[in-house]
């Protein structure tokens, strides 16, 4: 696997203007031709991620889209330093979380989660420890990154910090035990107990995907908050481009364990350079428009890691596949602000 | 039974009043949970006093957050749970006054796709000894005529028959989904409970899905009960759309009213929280306060009064009416956002 | 609806030891478990073939022989200590496997009648078990065994219906969960009958720990019966089985240590045989 030889070394320079008043933006997340490879017992190496180039910078939320299988969310484990945990796991390449290496040396994160780093996972029952209240689990958060504090004044912290989150009785819920709380306050406990350190690096897997839409808006408006008032960066993994839509500053797309493309989110909406997310696009009923009387769909599932299509993963599925597709894989090339891994992604954006 | 094609637009809530298949005549539901003492006991009203038509061939959706009772509705429309009150009637027959036995020929006509379709096959059997279970005991086909009919059912639901012999461990998730379908069309029936029979897959494959059961629908002059919490593909899917909050429906009609004109500050809500596949798309966003309240302790008057934008004193006394238009839009407000005639 | 503790299943005997658990799935060890079994079945249907001295003759010159004096050496009345074993694997295992087969089949029927049921049924069936299981399993079979008489078939009996609790109890744990499946709520909103449902979808998947736990039973229960036939419930043959040996062997353990021994070992043996195939029959069944 040749690193140095990609094209896409350099940042890629962000097409959406909007950014361009904020000169001082810091990158705290740079993946460089990450890979992470799964050891079946039989011996057999899985390749997961392949190749994962993307940046994630302050101020900015970056949303990483697939299906199951696509990688994404390994993508973000391994970030957090959690797939490292996992002997039959070997991750390659280059990835800098706050400009710590993380692939010579995973247990840095260790110590960067809870104060610069912070994650909250799609399961949120399972994340927090069902034995001690609320309060004493934010409380510990709390003190990880300010120190202790009287009593009274965390208190009163933490439930300013349940008050963003949308929880108004937060005093209430700071003396409950999980348990007694539903899946969405829950996800909203564990949300805040991230937000409690105030890190400069939020990762999101899935965060709002058990929720319903409502308790989904409430918490999306908080991360956009954070991301503008706090110059806090956000990776958010999410499968669904809608959110995508409404949030990203960059949306990278993966498929197969490989970014096929990666775009502001109004030039990606408007035109694809991936038939990939082409196709994941016209799946979505639209909520607006006149509606088809059928969906288009992309015919097929997503390979599994244990039998990948030669060339472009996407190929057999693709409508505008040619041999060269089926022979040698697409690097993921720049396109004046924009990356797509399409041999024909020239010709079919014309 | 009159097949009706289905033509995208507006055109869909046009039909000729027909009976419904399935009415639910003031159907409630209400659990017995634990409280918070040692043998203290709280009532939990899941489903209160509903009462609603399903026209043949015809797709209703129930949509809500969780909690609000729109998966204990599609059990109570089939009987699956007993119905603490009212009557559940299906073509034109009590469901709740039938014996066990005259109620097993009856669920022949109406069947489940569930939302986990692993879960929902038996581990142990093959995908197609599972479809041809119900042929085998209902039908009682053997042999040579009960392979050509799942063959013919996994044809349908397009399904590649080399997978027959396989279990249902080894096929993908949208197979599994076909697969449930298979079997729960295996019987022909005439109402279909699709209880967020495509929320759990894959956008891809969810395309796929809705694209089938839309086929189906025509082809076999079905009748969908469709419970989802994703509203755009109740919009791409349903003909009229039921809204429920905390055990009612609070606002019920066609599906391009509702979305176009919600007339209850709930389905408002709601419909504003979804997000839009598209960057450039503005819209004013209604945020909800806090979440929906206990089943065990509705509000008083209004029960979405706690939660509401432009809730009054009046909202907290008063239980609001239920206004009927003319297209069939149904409203429970005091301040309903659009016209809806009384 | 209630909250019911679910008793921890039994895992198999392979599966509990860790070092046995590495022998899983080694499909050798799995072949030399296989043909042990099939040399205790050689040696229970034709005994002859194995070892063809008598196993009643009394030899008092050759009391207390250490091994070398035959094979596994001789016992207090001088006989050899292999023939007795060869020739008492027939009674060992029609105890151990009728016995078990006997409180699987009791123990899973009401057990899963108890388990779909619920309500009051499961309520009344519940209680009855936990007052059995209060008594230790050989106090019941002592009981029971007591009040039918010394026979072979009183034998498998007593300690079959002795088991029947702890079989009844795991078959109700795992009735309560596959319940509780969707696949089961499918066939049911299908209108299949009670009983369809119950044996064609609830027993196949509830079955697995049940037989898992009854591959284990076998030894416990060959185990038991030595010991009722310890105590003189037993039935009275003049070839003793395994458990016999072993508990008359029991007093000479300061002097003569390999009757036990031996008689220790080749249960145990036999023990972990079945309960490997018992695993790679669980895994064959994807469980």
């Amino acid at each position: 696997m040749s690193i140095g030889s990609s094209p896409t070394t350099e940042p890629p320079a962000l097409a959406a203007a909007s950014h361009e008043e904020a000169p001082t933006r810091e990158t705290l997340l740079a993946l460089d031709g990450m890979t992470v490879t799964f050891r079946t017992p039989a011996g057999d190496r899985l390749p997961l991620v392949r190749e994962a180039s993307f940046q994630v910078r302050s101020g900015e939320i970056v949303c990483l889209v697939g299906e199951s299988g696509s990688g994404k969310s390994v993508t973000a484990r391994t970030v957090m330093g959690l797939t490292q945990r996992d002997p039959a796991m070997a991750v390659g390449g280059r990835a800098e979380v706050l400009g710590h290496d993380i692939v010579s040396d995973p247990s840095v994160t260790a110590g960067l989660r809870g104060r610069d780093l912070a994650m909250v996972f799609q399961e949120p029952m399972s994340s927090l420890d069902p034995v001690c209240t609320v309060g004493t689990q934010l409380t510990e958060a709390l003190r990880r990154r300010h120190g202790k504090a009287s009593r009274q004044a965390e208190r009163s912290r933490l439930a300013e910090l349940l008050a963003e989150v949308g929880i108004v009785d937060g005093r209430r819920v700071l003396d409950t035990y999980p348990h007694q709380l539903s899946g969405g306050m829950c996800q909203r406990v564990m949300i805040a107990q991230a937000l409690a350190c105030a890190p400069r690096l939020l990762i999101a897997d899935e965060p709002t995907t058990a929720l319903d839409v409502t308790i989904q808006a409430q918490i999306l408006e908080l991360v956009d908050r954070l991301r503008t008032e706090e110059q806090m960066a956000v990776l958010l993994v999410t499968h669904d481009m809608a959110v995508a839509a409404e949030l990203a500053d960059r949306v990278v797309v993966m498929y197969a364990g490989r970014v096929v493309e990666d775009a502001a989110p109004v030039a990606l909406f408007d035109q694809q350079l991936h038939p990939y997310t082409s196709g994941l696009l016209r799946c979505i009923p639209p909520m607006v428009d006149e509606r088809p009387a059928r969906l288009v769909t992309i015919p097929g599932g997503v390979p599994s890691p244990a039998a990948l299509p030669t060339g472009c993963s996407f190929h057999p599925r693709c409508p505008h596949s040619v041999d060269l597709c089926a022979d040698r894989v697409p690097e993921l090339a720049d396109h004046g602000g924009r990356r797509s891994a399409c041999w024909r992604a020239e010709e079919l954006s014309r | 039974m009159s097949t009706t094609t289905t033509v995208p637009g507006g055109d869909r809530a046009v039909r000729p009043p027909t009976a419904p298949l399935v009415r639910l005549d003031h159907v409630s539901k209400h659990f017995t949970t634990k409280g918070a003492g040692l043998f203290s006991r709280r009532t939990l009203t899941a489903v209160d006093d509903v009462s609603l038509d399903l026209p043949p061939a015809h797709t209703f959706a129930l949509v809500g957050e969780s909690g609000s009772g729109k998966s204990t509705l599609g059990r109570l429309a089939l009987r699956l749970t007993e119905p603490s009150s009212g009557r559940v009637h299906f073509e034109g027959r009590d469901l709740t006054a039938m014996s066990p036995r005259q109620l097993r020929r009856t669920r022949q006509q109406m069947q489940v796709v569930f939302q986990d379709p692993l879960g929902s096959l038996d581990p142990r059997m093959s995908v197609a000894d599972i479809v041809a279970e119900p042929l085998r005991v209902h039908r009682g086909l053997r042999g040579s005529e009960l392979d050509d009919r799942v063959a013919a059912l996994f044809e349908q639901v397009g399904l590649d028959t080399s997978r027959m012999r396989q279990r249902p461990k080894a096929l993908s998730g949208g197979q599994r989904q076909r697969v449930g379908i298979a079997r729960a069309i295996a019987l022909e029936p005439r109402l279909l409970l699709a209880d967020e029979a495509v929320s759990a897959l894959d956008v891809s494959v969810q395309a796929q899905i809705t694209n089938l059961l839309a086929e189906l629908r025509e082809r076999l002059g079905l009748t969908y009960l469709f419970i989802a919490h994703g509203l755009p593909v109740v919009r791409q899917i349903a003909d009229t759309v039921g809204v429920m909050y905390l055990g009612r429906v609070v606002e019920q009609g066609p599906v391009d009213e509702i979305f176009s004109a919600p007339a209850h500050p709930y389905t408002k809500a709601l419909i504003s929280a979804q997000p839009v596949a598209d960057p450039t798309y503005r819209r004013e966003r209604v945020l909800l306060q806090g979440e929906i309240p206990s089943a065990t302790a509705i509000p008083s008057g209004c029960r979405f009064r706690t939660r509401c934008p432009i809730a009054t004193a009046t909202c907290a006394e008063v239980a609001p009416p239920r206004l009927v238009s003319s297209t069939g839009h149904v409203v429970e407000c005091h301040y309903p956002l659009e016209e809806v005639v009384a | 609806m209630a909250i019911t503790t679910t008793p921890a299943l039994p895992v198999s005997l392979a599966g509990r030891v860790p070092g046995l658990r590495r022998l899983r799935g080694h499909s050798g060890v799995t072949w030399v478990a296989a043909v042990w079994v099939l040399l205790l079945l050689l040696a229970a249907v034709a005994p002859g073939l194995l070892a063809s001295d008598d196993p009643t003759r009394l030899r008092p010159s050759l009391v207390l022989m250490p091994p070398g004096e035959g094979v596994f050496g001789t016992d207090q009345y001088g006989r050899d200590l292999y023939t007795l074993m060869v020739h008492g694997t027939r009674s060992a295992l029609l105890i151990g496997v009728c016995s078990t087969v006997l409180g699987l089949v009791v123990g899973s029927a009401i057990g899963l009648v108890a388990g779909y049921a619920g309500g009051w049924v499961d309520m009344l069936v519940g209680r009855l078990l936990d007052v059995l299981m209060a008594f230790p399993g050989i106090l019941t079979a002592l009981l029971i065994a007591a009040s039918l008489g010394p026979s072979t078939r009183n034998l498998v009996l007593a300690v079959g219906l002795a088991l029947v609790p702890v079989f009844a109890r795991v078959a109700r744990g795992q009735v309560m969960v596959i319940r509780s499946r969707l696949f089961v709520e499918a066939a049911r909103s299908n209108g299949f009958s009670a009983f369809r449902i119950l044996w064609r979808h609830v027993l196949p998947n509830s079955l697995a720990p049940v037989v898992v736990l009854g591959t284990i039973n076998v030894g416990t229960s060959i185990v038991l019966a030595a010991s009722l036939s310890f105590l003189g419930l037993g039935p009275r043959n003049e070839v003793p089985d395994w458990g016999q040996v072993l508990s008359t062997g029991q007093p000479y353990m300061a002097t003569a240590w390999w009757i036990t021994t031996i008689a220790g070992l080749v249960l145990t043996l036999t023990v972990i045989a079945i309960s490997l195939l018992g695993d790679s029959l669980r895994d064959r069944l994807e469980v």
